[in-house]
């Protein structure tokens, strides 16, 4: 017996400071216009020095699910690239502060942006397995640049975590887990060799990107097995988007290959399937896994002529690589899920902080790691943590002794 | 598949996503980045020139390319071996 699974809920988490990228290109001599058009990036977000990976995957999750639904979640998937240690994993620490039941399986998956897509694809396998017991799995995503400044891709940089509650009540996507394709093909683009480091070639990527669409389409093709009218069968598309310009460069691309559009024929149909897709992407950054998310919420809280059962593509790639092409429909619930998540809202609400102040916190964050002994700048960007997080029950990281992590409810 | 055949493939990719170029300007000896060409330009006309040739460049060969000629000799290599 086959039963529907998917997502039910989604809650995206950006951080609660920003960065105007317009005020980044003034402090290094860039010119801003050329970086909107090109790269579509207009704010980053920013972690606050109290916060890190830990804090933003329980901040994201927290409220997500009631008691009695939080009782139902039996595998809990964390995937990061921003691993706070070698050995235990975030999901340990989220296991805790959500209260999860000791008999919920938890571990740290990692395969850069890919990694929240496999964790998704094995929430969903394994729920398929549970022949339609009433039960969850939680899949959450937090992932941070490391230390950019005057890096070339320091203006696509960005932070961001997202839970997504995978059940047999697919409210926000239903998941056609017989429409996918893989593009896997090893290639050394970004990387993190160690904790503090990131590195890699921006063209590389690029180009690893553009192969893996193709190739993840083409397995796509040749795996459901019949004639696909990719301008007629999707209602929207969505792409992984390391910036939001990616999004346009991805479209023409598979636009051409699909439907044998022209570069201006392509455009226009990426203003009309893809752009309402990228107006969070533009304000938050680089978003890690957390991006095929981000352009779900854009999508559903920016178009007025998408419904419930509206067929969309997906394709998600990681660096290193791995790739996948998939297909969705939208849940019977899909905008109030997108709408209770007051991304919009929150991403208002953030702190604007200037270059100067972005710099001594993100050179302080870079020094901490793997210290023993770290006391986060409580009193960094005016105050913001009394402001902002005093009383709200918000976790952060209280403190960093011997190596211990030590997080309390604000 | 000759040179003048991939260079002209590749100019026509040029001439669509590179904007604000003339054709009489292009030359082979100049990069695509003296036309005004960003990053993500230069990748979208390589990856559109490789599909609409139908061969392949390994993206480590790439990096290394300096000009328009360059990107004519890897993919005209690139034909030859997959004609082999």
């Amino acid at each position: 017996m086959s039963h529907q699974t998917g997502i039910e809920k989604v809650r995206v988490f950006p951080g609660t400071l920003s960065l105007k990228i317009e005020d980044l290109c003034r402090a290094r001599g860039n010119d801003f216009a050329s970086v909107q058009r090109d790269l579509m990036t207009d704010e980053r977000s920013l972690l606050a020095p109290w916060e890190d990976t830990v804090t933003m995957a329980v901040n994201a999750t927290d409220g997500l699910l009631n008691e009695d639904e939080l009782r139902t979640v039996e595998l809990l998937i964390v995937a990061t690239e921003t691993a706070v240690d070698q050995e235990k994993p975030i999901s340990s620490w989220v296991h805790r502060w959500l209260g999860l039941p000791s008999s919920c399986r938890n571990f740290e998956i990692k395969h850069a942006c890919y990694g929240t897509t496999a964790a998704l694809r094995m929430a969903t396998a394994w729920l398929q397995g549970q022949r339609g017991r009433d039960c969850r799995a939680l899949v959450v995503t937090a992932d941070e640049n490391l230390l950019p400044l005057n890096k070339p891709w320091e203006p696509i940089t960005g932070a961001c975590a997202s839970a997504i509650v995978v059940s047999n009540r697919p409210n926000f996507l239903v998941m056609n887990e017989d429409e996918w394709g893989v593009f896997a093909s090893e290639v050394t683009d970004v990387i993190r060799p160690s904790m503090r480091i990131e590195t890699g070639n921006s063209e590389t990527s690029l180009i690893s990107y553009m192969d893996a669409l193709e190739g993840a389409y083409e397995d796509f093709i040749r795996r459901v097995g019949r004639p696909v009218d990719f301008g007629a069968e999707f209602a929207k598309h969505i792409y992984h988007l390391p910036f939001a310009g990616m999004g346009l460069r991805a479209h023409c691309i598979l636009a051409s290959i699909a439907m044998g559009l022209g570069r201006k024929e392509a455009k226009e149909h990426f203003a009309e399937k893809v752009a309402p897709s990228l107006h969070y992407s533009r304000r938050i950054g680089s978003s890690f896994g957390s991006s095929i998310f981000l352009a779900l919420f854009s999508l559903l809280d920016h178009c007025n002529d998408i419904a419930t059962g509206d067929k969309l593509s997906i394709f998600s790639y990681g660096s290193g690589s791995c790739a996948e092409f998939y297909t969705a429909a939208l849940g019977p619930h899909a905008v109030e899920v997108a709408s209770h998540g007051r991304l919009g809202e929150t991403l208002d609400e953030r702190h604007v902080v200037t270059v100067e102040d972005y710099e001594k916190s993100e050179a302080a964050r870079n020094t901490a790691i793997g210290e023993p002994k770290y006391t986060p700048d409580f009193e960094a960007f005016d105050g913001w943590f009394q402001k902002r997080y005093v009383g709200t029950g918000a976790m952060i990281l209280d403190r960093v002794e011997d190596h211990r992590r030590q997080y309390r409810r604000a | 598949m000759d040179r003048a055949e991939i260079l002209s493939v590749i100019k026509r990719n040029i001439l669509e996503i590179v904007e604000d170029i003339d054709e009489s300007d292009l030359d082979p000896q100049k990069s695509m980045k003296d036309y005004g060409a960003t990053s993500l330009d230069i990748v979208e006309v390589v990856s559109s020139s490789m599909r609409e040739l139908r061969v392949k460049v390994p993206r480590s060969e790439l990096n290394s390319i300096e000009n328009i000629d360059g990107l004519v000799d890897a993919l005209h290599a690139a034909a030859l071996q997959k004609a082999l």
